[in-house]
């Protein structure tokens, strides 16, 4: 009856996964639809027919009132069976204008022979160039979206498989299933961070060595104005300086400030700057001598250069992600593969290995505590930026405030772990010898430890035999450990200072444990356990496995 | 109904012989069909299992050498039960009947302890600890 009603759960189970993976998956595919589709309308004009033309007029205007203030007043004539005609659109999009006058600029460089795209279907419908921003978007929009879509199956495949436990089979295709669900999540994490770095960060820093070598140049100013971004989290501000210079006899405009252009939420810093730099002010740009139409008024990074670290920790996760997916779970599985009753007990696995409180080891406890903070408070630190901007320009963001409270307070206390973690390193270091560490229930041996270096003098020093169980289990994309201990036994106990740093104490095994069970999500694990109590500094556990063997 | 009866009420002792018998529900046919031993995890890991032997069904008897581990137990997160199944072989694997019983020494399932408030585990109050 109990098995009934179990596998009835199971089936029902299973059918909510299916439900959830479907809808995961069809909703994820949206994004990839709408991806190709932008993708495609950007892209269909390369199947235009490509004809030479002749650029007549390209001349980049400016409007300070309009958005964007430049536009580009075209004209180009082609041929087509015989009749001569006439294109004014640059591009396929409506909007052909553009933020930055040296994109512009750049482009119109580019036109040494020019081609245009001709529709075949109505030989007056003609642009000049056939890509458009959409491409990149499209692809990169689709790309997340199929990472969704790969999580969505991994979910349907994986609650296909978890409904059929009563069939007696090996459980590794568990870890197939994780595996794609993980590809999916932590792909989207590596494309992010890698896309990022890659895509901005790298060419961002090479320009900004290479800005060391413009030259020093003075400019006036055509006009100045404060410019709006609307958006669905709110306006922001930028300062937005058009201005002229000479360079090698030759006259050029650019309205670029900086090496990285964006806006933020206060407005009155830009004012200030906008009321400093009227129209007809004498000011400096750097121009690159390579690319006299490139310049910039100032080339520090400021507060900007700290968003190049913002792709990392996406990066980290994401590749250590995958890394675990394609190599880490099988070699896992590897030693878990064999699932005869023998291989469960893990007879010979490297992991029963003594895990002894060693430098190395507490190392990468700070590692790992500096690699979580940083992806937790580099991602706070974002809004807590937006909640400070918000403050100092008197727009009272309490609820942002409030809300970003508790996250902060944990990226603080993660901080604060990242020093206890270090101090942890200088704690007392012990080494810890077990005769025999395959033992039967009843059996003993004998342990012995000794200090090997580290500071401060434990108040107290105590051993302990502990059994624990271990419950690994799936929560959506998650994965969680419960642990619970099923045994304690106080093997050593002394507050007597003499008798801290060397000695030994036998170990005997209770006549009904409960041998030692190493599945890949479940296990009942024996250690022994050295605890120091250490005044002013982080206490000692370190944990020494052993292996109890079936009777 | 399809059945498995086992000998010795379902109880026995690492490695010692599990022998039962098939009982098959009328219609059910005798060809193809096979007798899988596997032990499986219960509680609330992701459950696991281990199949130990497979054997095809002949004269509705049938007979395993029980390996010694892992024995039959249960605990607070994490337990292990053995069973036997009777699988159509030749369809789809789909499970016609199972057994379960318990292999451990002394003939009872053994059951993990749990220590509610583990002394190892208790911490000073960093204040009293730093005074």
């Amino acid at each position: 009856m109990k098995l009934r009603l179990q596998r009835r759960g199971r089936q029902m189970g299973k059918g909510c996964g299916i439900l959830f993976g479907v809808g995961w998956t069809l909703f994820s595919s949206i994004f990839v639809v709408v991806g190709l589709w932008a993708f495609w309308s950007s892209e269909k004009i390369r199947a235009w027919d490509e004809l030479p033309c002749t650029i007549e007029r390209f001349e980049i205007a400016d409007d300070p009132d309009a958005d964007p203030p430049f536009s580009v007043d075209l004209l180009f004539r082609y041929r087509v069976e015989g009749t001569w005609r006439e294109g004014t659109r640059l591009r396929n999009e409506d909007r052909s204008g553009a933020d930055d006058y040296e994109d512009l600029v750049e482009l119109r460089a580019e036109l040494d022979e020019p081609t245009c795209r001709v529709n075949p279907e109505n030989p007056d419908e003609a642009v000049l160039l056939a890509g458009g921003e959409g491409t990149w978007f499209g692809l990169v929009f689709a790309a997340f979206g199929g990472c969704f879509v790969l999580v969505g199956i991994g979910l349907i495949l994986n609650a296909i498989r978890e409904g059929k436990p009563s069939k007696a089979k090996s459980a590794s295709g568990d870890g197939e299933m994780g595996g794609v669900l993980g590809c999916g999540f932590f792909g989207l994490f590596a494309a992010a961070g890698v896309g990022m770095f890659f895509g901005a960060v790298v060419p961002k820093a090479i320009e900004y060595f290479a800005m060391k070598g413009w030259v020093e140049t003075p400019a006036e100013v055509v006009w100045s104005r404060v410019r709006s971004h609307h958006d669905d989290d709110g306006t922001t501000y930028s300062a937005d300086v058009f201005y002229r210079y000479e360079f090698g006899g030759s006259e050029y405009r650019s309205n670029r400030r900086g090496i990285m252009s964006g806006s933020s939420s206060g407005r009155s810093g830009k004012e200030r700057f906008v009321r400093d730099h009227p129209a007809g002010t004498g000011i400096v740009c750097y121009v690159d001598p390579d690319e006299p139409w490139r310049a910039v008024l100032e080339r520090k990074l400021g507060w900007w250069g700290l968003f190049a670290l913002f792709p990392l920790p996406f990066a980290a996760v994401g590749l250590g992600g995958l890394w675990w997916c394609f190599v880490g779970s099988k070699r896992k599985a590897k030693r878990g593969r064999s699932v005869s009753a023998d291989a469960a007990l893990a007879a010979s696995s490297p992991d029963l290995v003594t895990r002894s409180g060693s430098v190395g080891r507490r190392l990468l406890h700070v590692l790992g505590a500096v690699a979580i903070a940083a992806f937790w408070n580099g991602i706070t630190g974002v809004f807590v930026w937006q909640v400070r901007e918000g403050w100092k320009n008197g727009e009272s963001p309490w609820f942002l405030t409030l809300f970003m409270i508790p996250f902060v307070l944990v990226g603080i206390g993660l901080i604060l772990h990242i020093f206890y973690r270090f101090f942890a390193i200088f704690s007392p270091r012990y080494a810890v010898s077990i005769g025999n560490r395959h033992l039967a229930p009843g059996g003993a041996t004998e342990v012995s430890w000794e200090r090997r270096g580290g500071g401060g003098e434990p108040r107290k020093l105590s051993l302990w035999l502990i059994g624990r169980e271990e419950a690994t289990y799936r929560r959506g994309t998650s994965t969680t450990t419960d642990t619970a201990v099923f045994h304690e036994t106080p093997l050593f106990e002394t507050e007597t200072r003499m008798m801290m740093p060397k000695g030994r104490v036998a170990l005997e095994l209770p006549a009904d444990a409960v041998p030692s069970f190493r599945g890949q999500h479940n296990k009942v694990r024996w250690f022994v356990r050295l605890q120091a109590d250490v005044p002013g500094r982080p206490d000692v556990g370190d944990e020494y496995e052993i292996e109890v063997r079936p009777a | 109904m399809t059945t498995i009866e086992l000998e010795n009420d379902g109880v026995f002792r690492p490695g010692e012989t599990l022998r039962g018998r098939v009982v098959l529900a009328e219609g059910v046919p005798s060809r193809g069909l096979e007798l899988r031993l596997f032990w499986m995890t219960r509680g609330r890991g992701t459950e696991e299992v281990g199949v130990v032997g497979i054997e095809p069904l002949r004269d509705f008897e049938f007979a395993f050498d029980l390996p010694t581990a892992p024995p039959s137990f249960s605990g607070a997160l994490v337990g292990v039960v053995w069973a036997v199944e009777l699988v159509d072989g030749d369809g789809d694997g789909e499970g016609l009947a199972m057994a379960e019983f318990v292999m451990a020494p002394g003939g009872e399932e053994l059951r993990l302890g749990e220590v509610a408030e583990p002394q190892h585990l208790e911490r000073r109050k960093w204040w009293k600890k730093h005074l």
